[in-house]
């Protein structure tokens, strides 16, 4: 079949890493597939509309189906699509943050969004979202059923498990910072014991450094700059005792790498569709910093419960049929 | 060159005159066929005649070739709904009588399944900015009377935009309605004199003389054309009733149709009943013959309208053809003929209409000079003219039709966006395109 992935990307920014690792596998599987990257920066939040209007106007020449990844890109018109919404309007519109805004024109420049993205998914042949979490926001948001297709790592073989011998990484979006303060409360109930390693941008190291110290947690949690790629993530992974996710979505794909490191997932907030992440079985799910203490303890204290987490994790990646064969069959459907 | 012609074909519509005597001229110059929704009365033509319906007219008009589809659209439903949804599905040029299109807008959205809810509040919102959404949502709230029973409301809100969506041009009978119209509208716009036509000018050389016979002694007085509120007929016969010299000098004939159950023809007649001593008839519709006769045996035209609601005036082409003086308000369409070619007197001054009617009266000299002047304008100005200068406009908006689908694509996407129109795109569509577009 032949194939045009629609992906958007901030110029000199993004790498487009799914796009393009998603073609290769598509070839792999004896398709064409083309990587069509369109650029998409939001420095100022009343251009979003005319970047949604440029996308739009686009024809897409020559290719049998289209597959959507990205938004905006995936408003680029095509009789036949397929979307894997990796980056959802509203995902995008989180990103813009303070750009967008609650003003009058912020909730237009919203409206717009969510119009030109409901009317999209609702004529895509089938719709697929990352994870539990955003399909459940594309039901609520824009009224359309997507199904969960979780995307694996770019090389799902470098995720490997040296050792539990190091403490609990904590890792997440660059973007995550509340979740990086809640990090520090939970190391903050948790004995003394508790070994956390956290990663976040250079820019917030200071901060999250004296906010440690406030909290009493400084020589307890090492804070490190956030890992430039897959690459640099698998080697802090490889000797860590569990994953601390700082992603929002626990499905995302923070987790799915831990499980490839064979490493059980500590999530504080909501679980997912309970496909990956599941209480007792591949980590743990807490709601409170108090319980996420507790959970810390328990990870530190128990080597041999962190390794059934991570053996749990990975059965589930397995059950879940998280796998670039598994993502090429349900695309090219 | 193969042109589709939609109109009205039926002898009782002016633009199916207009439309029999263009296409006559235009099918020396291309090959013409005319396609009306009109099935019985219709006028005769040496062309193809084809009547549709709303079904099935899609299978014939597009395989058929036509190089350009001109669509004449007026504001009478019975005449131009059908038109209108032709126009809507297969885009073309739009010549429009009328400058006031709500009553034809408002009836084919009223037949809409949904009826004239919010959709036509959005309409009036998007043509005529928050007042137009104001009254419509207050008619649909049912706390005022609906725009199309005020001629002044009508004016102001007149939808003749709306009636050009998805249109390649658009054809108007008057500068200052072509030049506003521009400023609303991004595709080619053109404004054409309504011709007077040359079998006209044959009937009136015919049958006019230098000056006509007086009947009775008194000076002939007739106005043409449908009997509505914005002609005023009942404000001449009042003008007359206040002036009994002039009124004995005078007979004063209103031709033209009119509906019986009008709250105006009540008005109108209510004030002929109270003035029974003057000489006034109201005669209704007559055939072409009768007209002729009638205008033949004019002195003066009034031809006093205000507000404007058409693009031109077709009895104004017609009675400028007869080489009569015409007395008229200064506005519209009116306002564009020459100087000395009409008494003009400012619009809605009704005074100064009077004194101008007295002196025209006074004045036989003054009559003759205004009558020839007219009549060597009408001469100039015949349907070989108009059909030429139609052609030349065709192929100007054919060359600019791309970019005309596109900016209507654009459009209907940000309409899907239910974008803002507070957002700068909009300022760079409009930048852009009024570049490319520049008529």
């Amino acid at each position: 079949m032949r194939l045009a992935v629609l992906d958007s990307h901030a110029p000199f920014a993004d790498r487009l890493l799914a796009g393009r690792r998603l073609c290769e596998a598509l070839r792999e599987h004896g398709h064409e597939a083309v990587h069509v990257g369109l650029p998409f920066a939001v420095d100022s939040a009343e251009r979003i509309v005319d970047q949604m209007l440029a996308m739009r106007l686009l024809h897409l020449e020559r290719a049998e189906r289209a597959i959507g990844l990205r938004f905006p890109a995936y408003l680029v018109p095509h009789e036949h699509t397929v979307l894997w919404a990796l980056r959802t309007g509203e995902r995008a519109l989180g990103e813009a943050g303070a750009l967008v805004g609650g003003g009058s024109i912020g909730r237009s420049v919203r409206r717009s969004v969510f119009a030109a993205e409901r009317t999209r998914l609702h004529a895509a042949r089938t719709v697929y979202a990352p994870s539990a979490g955003v399909a459940t926001g594309l039901q609520r948001r824009v009224g359309c059923s997507a199904e969960v297709l979780h995307p694996p790592p770019d090389d799902p073989g470098r995720f490997h498990c040296e050792s539990y011998a190091n403490g609990v990484l904590a890792l997440g979006p660059s973007w995550a910072a509340p979740q990086r303060e809640r990090v520090l409360a939970a190391v903050a109930q948790a004995h003394r014991a508790v070994r956390v390693t956290m990663a976040a941008p250079q820019a917030a190291l200071g901060d999250l450094r004296v906010l440690a110290d406030r909290l009493g947690v400084a020589d307890r949690v090492e804070i490190v700059p956030q890992p430039a790629g897959e690459a640099e993530r698998a080697q802090l992974l490889a000797p860590a005792r569990a994953l601390f996710t700082l992603d929002p979505d626990p499905d995302g794909p923070f987790t799915i790498e831990a499980f490839h490191a064979r490493k059980g997932v500590l999530v504080l907030g909501e679980a997912g569709d309970g496909t990956l992440v599941r209480d007792g079985v591949s980590g743990r799910v807490v709601s409170s910093p108090e319980a996420a203490g507790a959970a810390l303890d328990e990870l530190t204290e128990d080597a041999a419960a962190a390794e059934r987490y991570g053996a749990g994790g990975y059965s589930a990646l397995h059950d879940g049929h998280v796998s670039w064969p598994s993502v090429v069959a349900a695309l090219t459907r | 060159m193969r042109i589709a012609w939609f109109t009205p074909y039926s002898t009782r519509s002016a633009i199916g005159e207009f439309s029999q005597h263009v296409t006559a001229a235009l099918a020396t110059l291309a090959d013409v066929e005319l396609w009306t929704p009109t099935a019985v009365d219709l006028r005769p033509s040496e062309l193809p005649v084809i009547q549709f319906g709303a079904a099935g007219t899609e299978a014939a008009l597009q395989p058929a070739g036509y190089d350009h589809v001109i669509y004449n659209i007026g504001n009478y439903w019975p005449f131009h709904g059908e038109i209108h949804a032709v126009m809507e599905r297969h885009p073309g040029t739009v010549i429009l009588h009328d400058r006031v299109l709500h009553h034809l807008l408002a009836e084919i959205w009223r037949r809409e399944p949904q009826g004239l809810g919010t959709g036509y509040v959005e309409r009036m919102r998007t043509y005529h900015g928050e007042a137009g959404a104001r009254v419509a949502s207050e008619f649909v709230a049912g706390t005022r009377a609906p725009v199309w029973e005020s001629d002044e409301e009508v004016a102001r809100y007149p939808l003749d935009a709306a009636a050009l969506q998805g249109a390649l041009g658009a054809v108007t009978h008057s500068s200052e309605h072509a030049a506003s119209l521009r400023r609303r509208w991004l595709g080619p716009v053109c404004a054409l004199f309504l011709p007077s036509y040359v079998a006209v000018l044959e009937a009136a050389a015919a049958t006019s003389t230098q000056q006509p016979s007086p009947r009775e002694g008194r000076l002939q007085l007739t106005s043409l054309g449908h009997v509505t509120p914005n002609k005023h007929a009942e404000r001449v016969v009042r003008m007359l009733a206040e002036d009994p010299e002039l009124a004995a000098r005078v007979t004063f004939t209103i031709v033209g149709p009119y509906e019986e159950d009008s709250a105006y023809v009540a008005e109108l007649r209510a004030v002929l009943e109270s003035n029974p001593h003057l000489n006034v008839e109201l005669v209704g519709w007559v055939d072409e013959q009768e007209l002729d006769r009638l205008m033949a045996a004019t002195d003066v035209f009034v031809n006093l309208r205000d507000p404007v609601m058409e693009s031109a005036s077709a009895s104004l082409a017609r009675e400028i053809a007869f080489g009569r003086a015409v007395l008229c308000f200064d506005g519209g369409c009116f306002a564009e003929l020459p100087e000395q070619t009409v008494a003009r007197v400012p619009a809605g001054d009704f005074a100064a209409a009077a004194a101008e009617l007295r002196r025209l009266v006074d004045d036989p000299d003054r009559r003759l000079r205004l009558g020839a002047a007219a009549r060597r304008l009408a001469s100039e100005r015949t349907e070989l003219s108009y059909a030429r200068a139609l052609l030349a406009f065709l192929e100007r908006s054919r060359a600019e039709s791309p970019a005309l689908a596109l900016l209507d694509r654009i459009g209907a996407e940000l309409g899907a966006m239910e974008a803002d129109p507070r957002l700068p795109v909009y300022d760079t569509i409009a930048s852009d395109f009024g570049r490319a577009l520049e008529f």
